[in-house]
C-alpha cells in the first residue's frame, strides 16, 4: 500500500506524535499521562510509519528490531525494581529532584527511569506485534 | 523472597530472549530457574503453613495505599503447584520432538507466563491482580502464536476476545468497589465492604465473579477454552490445562473467603459449577479428538471446584483447593499421554489409533493412574478430591448438587474408558514383537509419581487446605499482616 497522501501526512504527523509521547512521559507523574500512554502513542507513530512506507523501509530506518526495544524496556523495568534494594530500600522506591528553569520548573523523579522502561516495553511490544501481524497477513495472502 | 519468586522468572525470560543462546543452554537455564522456583516455593509453603503471612510492600508505601504482595497458605500452595508444573513442562519439551524453534520461543514465554501467574497468586491488591491477569493473557497469547500460522491466529482469536471482555468486566467491578470504598487493597476491602450499600456491593461482586468465572472457564462462560489447545506443542498444552484456569479459581477462592459473597452469588456459583460438571463431561464424551476431549473435561472438573467453592464454609473452600491441586496434576499428565499417543499414531483421532502402535507397558500404566485418579478411584488423589467435595455438599445439605456431581463422575469414568478402549485395548490382539516398547517416562513419570504422592498424603494436604480456608474466612491474620507491612513511618508517605 503506497499512497502519496498518506506518506506526506505521515511525514507531517510523525515528529509531533513523538513529541507528544515525550510530553506525556514527562508530565505523567502528577498529571494525566505516563509511561503507558506515552508508549501507546509511540507505537501508533511506528504503525503509521510502516503502513505508509512499507515494512522494509521502516525496519531499515529504525535500525533495531521493535522486539528488542520491548525487551530493553523490560530490562529497565527490572533494574528499577531491584536498584532500591541495593540502597537498602523497598523495591520500586523513588526519590525526586526539582529543577528550576527560568520559565517553568521541572520535577524529575527516579520513577521516570521506570517509566522510560514502560514506554519502551509498551511501544516496542505493540509495534512488533503489529509488524508480525502485518507480515503474516501479507505472506499468507500472497499479495505483497 | 516474594520478590524473587515474582521477578526471577521474568528476568530470566528477558535475558533468554535477548541473548538467544543455543537450545541446549536455553534448556539448561530454563530447568535451573524452575528448580530454584520449586525450592523457594517449597520454602514458602513451609513458612506459611502455620498460618503466618509473608508481606512485602512496594516503594515504601504502606498498604492500603501502596501495593503489597502477601503470601499465605492459599497462595503458596498454588505457587508451588505452578513451579512444579513449569519444571515438568521444561523437562517434557524436547528438541527431538518439538523442534529447536519452538523450544527457543517457549522457554522465555513460559517464564513470563509463570511470572504473571505467581504475581497473581501473590498480590494482595485487586488492581494489581488485574495487571497480572493481563500479563498472563499476553504471554499465553504469544505462546499460542508460536507456530505463527494463520490457523494459530484464528485459534487464538476467541481466547483473546473472550478474555478481554472478561477483563473489561473485572475492571468495571473494580471501579465500583473503588468508588464505594476508595481502596483496591484486598485486606482493606474485606473490612470496608461490610458497611457498603448492599445493592452496589452485590453488583460489583457479581461483575468480579463473572470475570473470574470466565477465566476459570465454567459453564456458561467456558466456550473459549476448547478452542485454544489444538495448535500448542503438547507440553505447553499440559501447562495451560494444568494452571491457566486456576488463576480464576484462585481469585474466586480469595474473594469468596475474604470478602464473602452474597448468598445469591454463591448459590449461582454452586449451580454454575454443577452445570459445568455435567455439561463438560457430556461434551467430552462426544469427542473423538483426545485433546478436545480432555479440554472439555477441564470444564467439567473446574465445575466441581467452583461448586465446592460456592458451598463456602471451610469445608467447601478446602475441598476446592484440594481438588484444584489434584486436577492440575492429573490433567497435565493426561495431556502428556495424549502427546505421546498422537506422535505414535500420527493422528489425533482416537478412532484411528491402533493398539499395536500405541503399545502397552509404562505408557498404559501412566495413563491408567492418571485416568483412574481423574475418575476418582481410591486410593488415588481424585478419590479424596471428590470425597471432600461430596462431603462439603452433604454437610451443606445440597443433595441435588450431590446427585449431579455423582452422575458427572460416572460419566467421567465412562469417558476415560472410551480413551482406554480406543487407544490401548482394541482388538485384534497383537502378536509378540509388535509392541512399541521404547518409552522413557521422564516428565510424565514424575507427574504420575506426584499424583501418587498426593494420593497417599491426602490427609496432611487436606488438613493444610482446611487450615488455609479457615485462616482466609477469618481473615484477621491476613489483614493484620498486610496493614503492618512496614513497621515504621506514617501510614502512607505524604
Amino acid at each position: 500500500m503506497k499512497s502519496f497522501l498518506l506518506q506526506e501526512l505521515t511525514r507531517l504527523i510523525l515528529p509531533f506524535s513523538v513529541l507528544m509521547a515525550i510530553a506525556l512521559l514527562i508530565k505523567g507523574h502528577d498529571a494525566p499521562g505516563g509511561g503507558f500512554v506515552s508508549g501507546l502513542s509511540l507505537a501508533v507513530a511506528g504503525i503509521l510509519g510502516f503502513t505508509a512506507y512499507g515494512l522494509g523501509r521502516f525496519r531499515r530506518s529504525l535500525k533495531v528490531e521493535p522486539e528488542r526495544v520491548a525487551l530493553l524496556g523490560g530490562l529497565i523495568i527490572m533494574i528499577s525494581l531491584f536498584a532500591p534494594l541495593v540502597l537498602g530500600q523497598a523495591p520500586l522506591s523513588q526519590g525526586q529532584i526539582q529543577i528550576e528553569l527560568s520559565l517553568f520548573s521541572l520535577k524529575l523523579h527516579s520513577a521516570l527511569f521506570f517509566d522510560i522502561g514502560v514506554v519502551l516495553a509498551v511501544g516496542g511490544g505493540l509495534c512488533s506485534a503489529a509488524c508480525a501481524l502485518w507480515e503474516t497477513s501479507l505472506t499468507q495472502d500472497g499479495d505483497v | 523472597m516474594l520478590l524473587i519468586l515474582f521477578a526471577l522468572p521474568a528476568f530470566a525470560g528477558l535475558l533468554l530472549w535477548l541473548a538467544r543462546p543455543n537450545v541446549k543452554t536455553s534448556r539448561r537455564i530454563a530447568l535451573l530457574i524452575s528448580g530454584i522456583l520449586i525450592i523457594s516455593a517449597a520454602w514458602l509453603v513451609q513458612q506459611t503453613s502455620q498460618g503466618a503471612v509473608q508481606v512485602m510492600a512496594f516503594g515504601g508505601w504502606r498498604p492500603p495505599y501502596g501495593i503489597a504482595f502477601a503470601a499465605d497458605a492459599l497462595s503458596s500452595a498454588f505457587i508451588l503447584l505452578q513451579a512444579l508444573l513449569l519444571g515438568i513442562t521444561f523437562l517434557a519439551l524436547r528438541v527431538e520432538q518439538h523442534g529447536e524453534e519452538t523450544l527457543l520461543r517457549a522457554h522465555p514465554l513460559a517464564l513470563f507466563l509463570t511470572s504473571g501467574l505467581i504475581g497473581g497468586f501473590l498480590t494482595g491488591d485487586l488492581f494489581n491482580l488485574f495487571v497480572m491477569f493481563e500479563a498472563v493473557l499476553i504471554s499465553s497469547y504469544l505462546l499460542l502464536q508460536i507456530p505463527g500460522t494463520r490457523r494459530s491466529l484464528a485459534g487464538a482469536l476467541p481466547v483473546i476476545v473472550v478474555n478481554f471482555v472478561a477483563s473489561a468486566l473485572f475492571l468495571a467491578g473494580l471501579g465500583l468497589l473503588y468508588g464505594m470504598t476508595g481502596s483496591v487493597n484486598l485486606a482493606d476491602l474485606s473490612e470496608q465492604l461490610v458497611n457498603a450499600p448492599p445493592n452496589l456491593r452485590r453488583v460489583a461482586l457479581a461483575l468480579l465473579v463473572v470475570a473470574f468465572g470466565t477465566k476459570a472457564a465454567i459453564v456458561p462462560l467456558s466456550f473459549w477454552m476448547p478452542a485454544s489447545y489444538p495448535t500448542l506443542a503438547a507440553p505447553l498444552a499440559a501447562l495451560f490445562a494444568g494452571i491457566m484456569t486456576k488463576l480464576g479459581v484462585y481469585a474466586l477462592l480469595r474473594i469468596h473467603a475474604l470478602i464473602s459473597l452474597d448468598p445469591g452469588l454463591s448459590e449461582a456459583l454452586i449451580w454454575a459449577g454443577g452445570a459445568s460438571a455435567l455439561v463438560g463431561v457430556l461434551a467430552a464424551l462426544s469427542q473423538y479428538e483426545m485433546r478436545r476431549l480432555l479440554s472439555f473435561h477441564s470444564v467439567s472438573q473446574v465445575g466441581y471446584i467452583v461448586a465446592a467453592l460456592g458451598l463456602g464454609e471451610p469445608l467447601g473452600l478446602a475441598a476446592a483447593l484440594f481438588f484444584a491441586l489434584h486436577h492440575s496434576l492429573v490433567k497435565s499428565s493426561l495431556y502428556l499421554v495424549a502427546d505421546e499417543l498422537e506422535r505414535r499414531n500420527a493422528t489425533r483421532d482416537l478412532r484411528k489409533m491402533d493398539f499395536r502402535r500405541t503399545g502397552g507397558g509404562l505408557l498404559a500404566l501412566c495413563f491408567g493412574v492418571a485416568a483412574f485418579s481423574l475418575a476418582g478411584l481410591p486410593p488415588l488423589s481424585g478419590f479424596f478430591g471428590k470425597l471432600s467435595v461430596f462431603r462439603a455438599a452433604f454437610e451443606a445439605e445440597s443433595f441435588v448438587l450431590l446427585g449431579l456431581l455423582l452422575v458427572a463422575s460416572l460419566f467421567t469414568l465412562a469417558s476415560m474408558l472410551k480413551i482406554w478402549r480406543f487407544a490401548f485395548a482394541r482388538k485384534p490382539a497383537p502378536k509378540k514383537g509388535e509392541f512399541h516398547t521404547q518409552f522413557q517416562p521422564g516428565a510424565l513419570g514424575l507427574l504420575v509419581t506426584l499424583i501418587l504422592v498426593l494420593g497417599f498424603s491426602a490427609g496432611p494436604v487436606y488438613t493444610y487446605a482446611l487450615e488455609a480456608a479457615k485462616e482466609n474466612i477469618d481473615g484477621s491474620k491476613y489483614r493484620e499482616a498486610v496493614f503492618n507491612a512496614m513497621g515504621e513511618g506514617p501510614i502512607g508517605k505524604p
